[in-house]
């Protein structure tokens, strides 16, 4: 094999000992199942009293009566009856938390993941980001044997450890990069270097209440700026080994500051669950060679 | 057979290892051949990944490309129906929007709203509901259903932009 070949091979199919991508699965669970029980935000958990109801269940929330507008293609898809949309958001809970506990991960995972594809193609506004990157995970780590630890079916149910490679780690990692490089390209425009982005999303009320406290002190253009460089650095330094813990830093405070300043669903946590993915990989404890850092 | 793609019990075991015999004692583990599917499989994913996005930064479309807040539109809609005789009467969309209102607003009025998804999505739900009303909706007198966007991104001077005329 060439050594281009052999590093592909190595960066893509590395032994992994599962350790981070259970820890994943445990996170990534409970994203989803803070979005089925409404639990999220900065501003949510202040409220968590308010809060404890299962938030897509009311007759409001039901999005698929009158226009639906499916995407392109998927006319065909059937919409749910409020009734069943409401029996598939109780099921997709109780997926997520087996899921979560890795209960059956591989069918709990794959179930749950289906649901929520189907939610999410029933119609275009069922889009957005949080949505998506959520969507894509919980394929991934449901494809991927990520019941392999930390799991009930291995404490429980003695599954064994399936031999592991770092493949759904990778892709993460790949993901996380990605989204960070495109949120920096898509603000290289006037209105983010000028702050004025900014200031409309306080003006038409896309922010919380706080936020107009804030940008009260700091000024528009400054925020603009941190916010740009933060993510422009954040695209680059997550995949350095020696910028990663201050990248690491940098995301955990962006990430937290937009969820002090606007409601963005489970997207900040997703984000900074994501970070497990990131460091060097960790051969599986069976390889005979020996285990060190890469 | 889910599971095989992501374990080495994909790679083919009997073969030898393939890092290099020379390997000194902290070398990293070796990695065995992989399946040229799963090669093809992580081709596939970055295709997916980098195609949405390229699409959507040349497109201004913000959807599966990750474009964070990158504009803010701030607009205001008109619907109106225009009738055989040459008058204009204003659509109400009603209840047809009880749904969608819960992630975007296209519903007419005074009252400006906004979006951080862009232009081009914004054009795209309003033909869409355009389409669905006039099929929906149109009177024997009806010929056509009229959009009208007036909108501002991030506050800038206005542009009035007719978006839909069935």
């Amino acid at each position: 094999m060439s050594s281009w070949a052999e590093r592909w091979t190595r960066f893509w199919f590395a032994p992994d000992d599962g350790a981070r991508l259970g820890l994943l699965r445990i996170l990534i669970g409970t994203m989803l199942v803070l979005r089925q029980t409404g639990l999220f935000g900065l501003q949510g958990w202040a409220g968590l009293h308010r809060q404890l109801r299962l938030h897509e269940f009311s007759a409001a929330r039901y999005p698929y009566e009158g226009f639906r507008a499916p995407p392109l293609g998927l006319e065909w898809l059937p919409a749910p009856s409020f009734t069943q949309y409401q029996a598939l958001e109780l099921a997709l809970l109780a997926l997520a938390i087996l899921f979560t506990l890795g209960l059956f991960t591989r069918a709990t995972g794959g179930l749950a993941a289906l649901g929520s594809t189907y939610t999410f193609l029933l119609s275009q506004f069922g889009y957005s980001h949080h949505r998506l990157l959520l969507l894509v995970a919980l394929w991934i780590l449901a494809l991927s044997p990520s019941g392999g630890r930390y799991s009930l079916d291995r404490s429980w149910r003695h599954a064994p450890r399936p031999a592991m490679t770092v493949l759904p780690l990778r892709m993460f990692q790949v993901i996380v990069v990605t989204i960070y490089a495109c949120a920096t390209l898509f603000k290289l425009n006037a209105g983010w270097f000028s702050g004025q982005i900014l200031e409309a999303l306080v003006l038409d009320h896309r922010m919380r209440p706080i936020a107009t406290r804030i940008f009260a002190v700091v000024p528009y253009r400054l925020a603009s700026w941190a916010t740009l460089l933060s993510e422009g650095f954040l695209a680059i330094g997550i995949s350095v080994r020696r910028l990663r813990r201050l990248a690491v830093a940098v995301g955990i405070g962006l990430h937290l500051g937009i969820d002090l300043l606007m409601d963005v669903s489970t997207y900040s946590y997703t984000m900074i669950a994501l970070y497990v993915a990131f460091g060097a990989p960790r051969p599986d404890g069976t390889e005979t060679a020996p285990r060190s850092a890469t | 057979m889910a599971g095989a793609a992501w374990t080495r019990s994909a790679c083919s075991l009997s073969q030898p290892v393939t890092t290099r015999p020379a390997s000194p004692p902290t070398a990293r583990p070796p990695t065995r051949p992989v399946a040229p599917g799963w090669h093809l499989l992580v081709l596939v994913f970055l295709a997916s990944l980098f195609g949405c996005a390229l699409r959507g930064y040349a497109r201004g479309d913000v959807r599966y490309a990750w474009g964070m807040f990158a504009y803010e539109v701030h607009y205001q809609l008109d619907y109106m129906w225009l009738m055989a005789d040459g008058t204009r009467v204003p659509h109400d969309p009603g209840p047809d929007l009880r749904g969608v209102e819960q992630r975007v607003q296209i519903r007419n009025g005074a009252q400006w709203t906004s979006t951080f998804y862009s232009l081009p999505p914004l054009r795209d739900w309003i033909r869409s509901y355009v389409d669905y009303a006039y099929r929906t909706h149109a009177g024997p007198d009806a010929v056509a259903l009229e959009a009208t966007l007036r909108y501002q991104i991030a506050r800038g001077p206005t542009r009035v932009e007719l978006i839909a005329n069935y």
